[in-house]
């Protein structure tokens, strides 16, 4: 009977031992960072298999498929109006927007592009501030509505350019996330950029993810306003603070275009945070409620309760202001 | 000399009909699939941003153009529920006037049989 005891003994310890081994492999996290769509990401994920290569081709295939600064891309070739057959990316992110922007009744449009690179906030630096001639001209060719896709080709009027610069970046912290969920992947956090995708906790600490809302500043510099955690969901800002150009009366013009006057938006939001079911949606209705306003946006999230948000203004006394809808979390 | 047509143009055909039957009811297109058997034929979306997939089947008369593959439609539900979109079946009957065993040729008259958009309830199975 002792003997058994013993045994018995020896053989709780031993598998006391192969737990522990196991929950020690797990608690450890994989990161990876590096440039992507001219600015940086980080993938932090609980696996020990090093995906870098694997990340790096498939912001490869979605920089081929929708990335203007590439000339030989699918989007630059339609835009000039080359005959091209476009892939999945850009056909799931053409549909999202054509919902998006039939939601926010156009505040979202992917034809804005041109009146964005006219006043040079865009992709093509060469151009620089305009006038009204040059931006009345282009606005004949702004409209989402009017392009559609036809057997996997684009439909457009040929001076109609499209961008989906707006969009793309959270688009590309999904195609990360997705992926990491098609290997069972479930705790990780993909950012690009300032768009963020979390699901699970970090593991390594044992908390819920952690991501920092940024302080709006115009000095350039960087400080975090509060801190919030996330699960499961996509996450991301739109700034006027960080990209803004000033004219020689010192006006401060955002890089966000009304896309019913083509002119930069003379907002009071300083920055929007939107939380979404995924980052592509987060990211687009970012852009959108940055040209809204505060009262439309207050109004459309009435009947928006999947969408979270967070604003920072001026109020009329020049001083920061924020306004939680939605239930955004405080922490 | 007339010519008959293929199993293609009167998809285009039917489809030309279910289209002009869309744009009237304030549809808006996003996509169109205009080759035999790439579904859905119309990718549509509505002024609340309600997505549609449109199905559009020809059939040559007097085979019942109300009728749709529903084991096929399981399936294609299942994709549309997956992508929020809402399902219509537009099933066009053609045929040619002078004879039910007659094709239909191309510029000249024929018999056309369409009841509308049926709605194809995707929660139910």
């Amino acid at each position: 009977m002792k003997q058994f005891t013993f045994v018995l003994l020896l053989l709780v310890l031993l598998s006391c031992k192969e737990e522990s081994k196991q929950i020690e492999a797990l608690s450890e996290n994989t990161k990876i960072s590096g440039p992507v769509f001219g600015t940086s990401f980080s993938v932090i994920y609980n696996s020990e298999i090093n995906y870098k290569k694997e990340f790096d081709s498939l912001f490869t295939v979605v920089n081929k498929s929708m990335s203007t600064y590439i000339p030989d891309s699918d989007i630059s070739k339609l835009n000039r109006n080359e005959t091209v057959e476009m892939d999945e990316h850009f056909i799931k992110v053409f549909l999202a927007s054509k919902k998006i922007y039939k939601a926010t009744d156009g505040a979202f449009d992917p034809t804005i592009g041109d009146v964005v690179n006219a006043w040079s906030f865009g992709a093509d630096t060469n151009k620089f501030l305009t006038d009204s001639t040059t931006i009345n001209n282009l606005m004949h060719f702004v409209g989402f509505d009017r392009v559609v896709m036809i057997d996997n080709n684009v439909s457009k009027q040929p001076q109609t350019y499209i961008e989906f610069n707006a969009i793309a970046k959270g688009y590309g912290v999904d195609v990360i996330a997705d992926f990491l969920e098609r290997n069972n992947i479930t705790n990780y956090l993909v950012e690009i950029g300032g768009e963020i995708r979390a699901s699970g906790m970090n593991m390594e600490k044992e908390t819920p993810w952690k991501v920092g809302l940024d302080e709006p500043r115009f000095d350039g510099e960087q400080s975090v306003l509060k801190g919030i955690s996330l699960t499961n969901v996509g996450m991301a800002t739109s700034g006027t603070y960080r990209k803004f150009k000033t004219d020689d009366y010192g006006n401060r013009y955002a890089h966000i275009i009304n896309t019913k006057t083509g002119y930069p938006t003379k907002t009071n939001i300083l920055s929007v945070s939107v939380i979404a079911e995924d980052c592509m949606t987060a990211d687009a209705y970012a852009t959108a409620f940055q040209a809204m306003g505060i009262e439309k946006v207050t109004e459309f999230l009435k009947s928006h309760p999947e969408l979270k948000v967070f604003l920072v203004f001026e109020n009329d006394n020049k001083e920061f202001q924020t306004l939680s809808l939605n239930y955004f979390p405080e922490q | 000399m007339s010519k008959a047509l293929t199993n293609q143009e009167l998809h285009n055909l039917a489809m030309n009909h279910v289209g002009k039957d869309l744009e009237q009811r304030g549809f808006e297109f996003v996509a169109i699939n205009s080759k035999l058997k790439k579904h859905p034929q119309f990718v549509c979306i509505d002024k609340n941003s309600q997505y549609f997939f449109v199905i559009v089947k020809a059939v040559v008369l007097p085979e019942n153009p109300n009728n749709y593959d529903v084991v096929w439609m399981e399936t294609f539900k299942k994709h549309a529920f997956d992508k929020d979109a809402k399902v219509l079946f537009a099933g066009v009957g053609l045929g040619n006037p002078k004879g039910e065993d007659l094709p239909i040729y191309l510029n000249e008259d024929y018999l056309i049989e369409y009841n509308g958009l049926q709605v194809v309830e995707t929660n139910l199975n």
